[in-house]
């Protein structure tokens, strides 16, 4: 009978309504997942975009992590990369005063005031992933270290070229994340491989296959003695099909960044030859580990400045069982 | 390139781009040296195109090869059609920024529909519904554009631009912003299917196209009223052509080869991508800009469009053979299209020095349509 009311009253106030009472559902939802016991230490999850992979990986660390510490845990986000929408996800999470929230700044500077707020309200706030430019304040501010990541693809190249050979790389201009995973790949391969000859680098659209596959077949045509491709930005099926289509006897392979279910479907496959993973659990789960050190009173072991260290995975490794846990969730 | 159109063009030398649309020459026999004088002034672009063709091929002698021809011609598929649709609105003076958000909207939509929403079929059965839901949201998408403008007298601009972030954004929720590469092998597989190792059915897709919209400019009465629209939209409006019936059709137009160019765009890729849209659109424009389309209206070619959208796509493909970093390709970009404009603009204001330029307004305004 009940159910029957809430169809009829449903049908009757539509769409409006409906999305009034989503946002009050997910707005309500701030609150400690667990009823917020007095004697449990309260966590929230504010990604920078929700139904990412890369995301909610990072968030399974979290919550990982919280559940062995006995803290509840929770995840509020908004559906788009935007720094309004974070904002008005993050005052709601903050008017809850949580013991601590940990979030991926979607921008460095406009960030920065809605997260003061938080910590004036007494709340630990932990930055994951994206970083604040001022971080003071914080608890800590963990990041994947792109120099190492940059560092690594150098280096696998590097040796499965036996320090012979010529090398395209291709990034993202305004990303400065990207371009420092390029030029740190770039300053590795002239340090330690002097007989390999880097091209230009080319530029790609972030996710924009079309645009790598054609940067990458003119990169063939232009330099058919080209033998191994990097890129930092995550595009993956352009490349790797203009590596197949080149079809001239020659055998080229391609080193990418990240871990989406598409990308290790091919990197099983062989068909990506390595990928630089960022390990995103891991930083959910120093995060987490931090806010329960800072809260149990243990601030000495938190680090307020972080580096969680990527790792390349080669496909002939990407079967083990002990590499799974370092790829995104599907 | 010597299409119907561009040779009405060439022989109505001295004419505002106009009068060959109404299929009247009015200026009789023409001699020989101003024939040729026409030519070149209508026909520049081509040269532009030929010359850098040269010029990379001198650079990297690889340039000209099968494996270039294919990258250059299926890197051109999504530009030159988007080019192409651009004009129909552009000669209106009309302009429609959603061709981006269309592309990777109908291209997501239907690898949503056909990943997630009948899983287990035909791949074949799996494969049409997936193209007709592509072909489906483009039409939408351009009715709306089209309703909103025409009916609600509003700014294209505006109106393009906001369907162009809305369908960006939906794009990206339903995809989560990665691409969606379980897509049915099959399409990929038509995308591979090639005639002499040449001419894919991608690019023979687009030839179709663009020779199609050529015609229907150059020969028809929906292309003479998409011009005198974009020149003089009181007059076409008392000439009794009805403006906001013809508006709304121009945007589907616009949407429906965006959508197609998503369709071709996942044959080319076997994934749907939600990204790389917004490049597109503004080549796409620019193509057509520097194919001699004016934005004010009344003025364009399809074919030229066309080949403004090659341009771009030589100039991007032939930088990185001859491994150029990728900063100085945006700054030839640039250049070429201001240098296009401004040859653009001196043709024309040596044409408008001539008498006989300024009769065709008088005839088109008052002759043909009443």
């Amino acid at each position: 009978m009940a159910n029957e009311m809430y169809r009829r009253r449903m049908s009757r106030t539509g769409a409006v309504v409906v999305g009034v009472m989503i946002a009050a559902a997910s707005l309500s939802g701030c609150a400690p997942a667990s009823g917020g016991a007095d004697d449990e230490f309260s966590i929230v999850f504010v990604p920078g975009l929700v139904e990412h992979t890369f995301y909610n990986t990072l968030a399974q660390g979290v919550e990982e992590k919280a559940a062995e510490l006995g803290m509840s845990y929770s995840m509020q986000g908004a559906p788009e990369w935007s720094a309004p929408a974070q904002t008005s996800v993050l005052d709601a999470v903050c008017s809850k005063a949580p013991d601590a929230v940990i979030i991926s700044p979607t921008d460095a500077v406009a960030m920065r005031a809605p997260i003061e707020r938080c910590m004036d309200g007494g709340t630990l706030v932990v930055t994951v992933d994206t970083h604040l430019d001022d971080t003071d304040g914080l608890l800590s501010a963990i990041t994947s270290d792109d120099v190492k990541g940059g560092e690594l693809a150098a280096q696998y190249i590097g040796e499965r070229l036996n320090g012979e050979g010529v090398v395209s790389m291709t990034t993202t201009p305004n990303v400065v994340t990207l371009q420092t995973r390029t030029a740190s790949a770039r300053a590795y391969f002239e340090k330690n491989y002097p007989g390999i000859t880097l091209l230009a680098d080319q530029s790609v659209t972030i996710t924009d296959e079309a645009n790598a596959a054609s940067v990458t077949a003119a990169t063939i045509v232009g330099n058919p003695e080209v033998d191994a491709f990097f890129d930092p930005s995550g595009v993956f099926s352009g490349v790797i099909q203009s590596i197949k289509a080149a079809d001239d006897g020659r055998e080229r392979f391609f080193v990418g960044y990240n871990s989406p279910p598409a990308a290790v479907t091919a990197l099983k496959a062989c068909e990506i030859a390595a990928l630089v993973t960022q390990t995103p659990a891991e930083e959910g789960k120093l995060a987490a580990q931090f806010v329960f050190d800072a809260l149990s009173g243990n601030p000495d072991a938190v680090k307020a400045n972080a580096l969680v260290e990527p790792q390349i995975i080669p496909c002939d490794k990407a079967n083990d069982p002990d590499v799974q846990g370092l790829f995104d969730l599907p | 390139m010597s299409d119907p159109e561009e040779r009405k063009r060439a022989s109505n030398t001295g004419l505002p781009t106009i009068a060959p649309a109404f299929g009247i020459d009015l200026r009789g026999p023409v001699a020989w040296g101003d024939r040729i004088r026409g030519w070149v002034r209508e026909g520049w672009i081509f040269g532009v195109l030929l010359a850098l063709i040269v010029l990379f091929s001198i650079l990297s002698p690889s340039f000209v090869s099968l494996a270039n021809w294919r990258n250059l011609s299926s890197t051109a598929i999504v530009v030159v059609m988007l080019a192409v649709a651009q004009t129909f609105l552009i000669v209106s003076g009309q302009i429609d920024l959603s061709q981006g958000g269309v592309l990777a909207l109908s291209g997501v939509a239907a690898g949503w529909v056909m990943v997630y929403g009948m899983p287990g079929q035909d791949p074949v059965f799996t494969t049409i519904v997936g193209f007709g839901v592509a072909l489906l949201v483009g039409v939408l998408i351009g009715l709306a554009n089209g309703l909103v403008v025409a009916k609600g007298n509003m700014n294209p601009f505006i109106v393009t631009l906001a369907t162009m972030g809305i369908a960006t954004g939906l794009a990206l929720v339903l995809t989560g912003g990665l691409p969606i590469s379980t897509i049915p092998p099959l399409i990929g597989d038509i995308g591979r299917i090639s005639f002499g190792n040449v001419l894919s059915i991608p690019v023979l897709v687009v030839i179709v196209a663009v020779v199609i919209s050529a015609l229907v400019m150059a020969k028809t009465r929906f292309g003479s009223n998409t011009y005198v629209i974009g020149d003089n939209r009181d007059a076409a409006e008392r000439a009794g052509i009805n403006v906001v019936r013809h508006s709304i059709t121009l945007f589907v137009i616009s949407s429906l080869f965006a959508a197609i160019a998503s369709v071709l765009l996942m044959m080319r890729l076997s994934i749907a991508q939600p990204a790389g849209s917004t490049q597109d659109l503004l080549n796409a424009i620019a193509g057509a800009v520097i194919g001699g389309a004016s934005l004010t209206g009344g003025r364009g070619s399809v074919v030229k469009s066309a080949a403004g959208g090659i341009i771009i796509t030589v100039l991007l493909i032939g930088l990185v053979i001859v491994n150029v970093a990728y900063f100085w390709q945006q700054v030839a970009v640039g250049l070429v299209l201001v240098l296009a404009v401004y040859i653009d603009q001196r043709s024309r204001a040596t044409r408008r020095g001539r008498p006989v330029s300024q009769k065709p307004l008088k005839f088109r305004a008052t002759t043909h349509h009443q």
